[in-house]
């Protein structure tokens, strides 16, 4: 693999990769906010 | 090609990273949070719809009774876990047309409210309600009411435990007291300290102001709660009313834990061996001179009413037994 082309697929993966996890973060936190108790314990372990 | 095979390796090990990132997140706390209840017990902490007083589908304890109050009878408000006991009220000795309902909540001018605990106080003290159905409020709440005047008189109409409880998959059975007291206090901070699994304990509060936050401090008798920022990484404990979990959310994966090795059910709670109770009542300002609220309270404390609590599902309040209860 050229070394240009791996640097573009690194950068892909390095951003998608940090997109994803603030996105699921955020909805996480929303989620947490609005959740009641009953369901947090019924998901829970 | 070793170069090759190192590139490939570093693309993959960078995807994994957040793969193994997100899902630790994903299992630890989102997949938790994902609520399967209705939108409006979501938004509302209670199926307004499915228990309204004049609904053909409704699910109170609808009973008539022996008197009616007049077309400008006292604005009832109260706890969601109690919805269904004051919707049966108001179904029992409302006129009908005194109570306005637009689809999603009550309009302004209908003779029924439905605020939950911390808005209904807010309401009593702001006099905007005459009278609500609820547990005892909090410090605040109380001392808020005398800010604006009020002075709140209490009038026992029936009671339900208060219970503790945590996932089904939880080996925990039975906590006493003082262990739950301890757990909240952070003196136990593992399940393996009261007889569970080798994980931290998440001991769940509920908002300042709402009825069983109110309920869990008396029940904490001053001691100082303490969250364990660590604690969601382990199994929760959570707190409610009997009757609120069991028969009003209906969520499924969960327990209620015995307590100094008595579950609460309803024989247990009436018998008093139950040792947790929490009394609700007829809350009003004793200044009001609404002219109905007079014989409202007394009939709120008739063998009609003290039937409607008991069909509901709560336990009437028995004035021989109440001293042992309060």
């Amino acid at each position: 693999m050229k070394d240009q082309t791996y640097r573009i697929l690194l950068a892909a993966v390095m951003i998608l990769g940090v997109i994803g996890t603030v996105i699921l973060v955020l909805v996480t936190i929303r989620l947490y906010r609005s959740c009641s108790i009953i369901t947090y314990i019924a998901n829970g372990r | 090609m070793k170069i090759l095979t190192k590139q490939i390796l570093s693309l993959v090990g960078a995807a994994a990273v957040f793969l193994a990132f997100d899902l630790a997140v994903y299992n630890t706390v989102t997949r938790r949070c994902i609520d399967k209840t209705s939108a409006e017990m979501q938004a509302k902490s209670v199926e307004v719809s499915e228990y309204l007083p004049f609904a053909e589908e409704t699910k109170i304890a609808a009973l008539d009774a022996s008197m009616k109050l007049s077309e400008h009878p006292p604005v009832i408000d109260g706890a969601a876990g109690l919805f269904p006991v004051y919707s049966a009220f108001v179904h029992a000795v409302y006129p009908e047309q005194t109570v306005q309902y637009d689809g999603e909540s009550f309009t302004p001018d209908s003779a029924m409210q439905y605020s939950n605990t911390r808005g209904a106080y807010k309401a009593l003290a702001e006099h905007s309600v005459d009278l609500a159905v609820l547990v005892k409020p909090s410090a605040e709440q109380l001392a808020y009411a005398e800010e604006q005047g009020a002075e709140l008189e209490f009038v026992p109409l029936g009671y339900d435990a208060f219970v503790f409880f945590v996932n089904e998959s939880n080996p925990v059975e039975s906590l006493t007291c003082e262990q739950i007291r301890d757990i909240y206090a952070g003196e136990i901070h593992r399940w393996d300290q009261v007889g569970g699994k080798r994980l931290r304990i998440d001991a769940k509060q509920r908002n300042a102001g709402s009825g069983s936050q109110s309920a869990m401090k008396a029940f904490m008798g001053g001691r100082k709660m303490h969250a364990d920022p660590l604690g969601f990484t382990g199994s929760a404990i959570g707190f409610s009313f009997r009757y609120y979990i069991a028969d009003l959310v209906g969520v499924r994966g969960i327990k209620m834990l015995a307590l100094d090795g008595i579950p609460p059910t309803p024989e247990h709670i009436a018998d008093g061996s139950y040792p947790v109770v929490s009394t609700f009542y007829a809350v009003y300002d004793k200044h009001n001179q609404h002219p109905d609220l007079p014989r409202l309270i007394a009939w709120m404390q008739s063998e009609e009413a003290q039937k409607i609590i008991a069909d509901t599902g709560f336990i009437p309040v028995n004035p021989s037994q109440q001293s042992l209860r309060e």
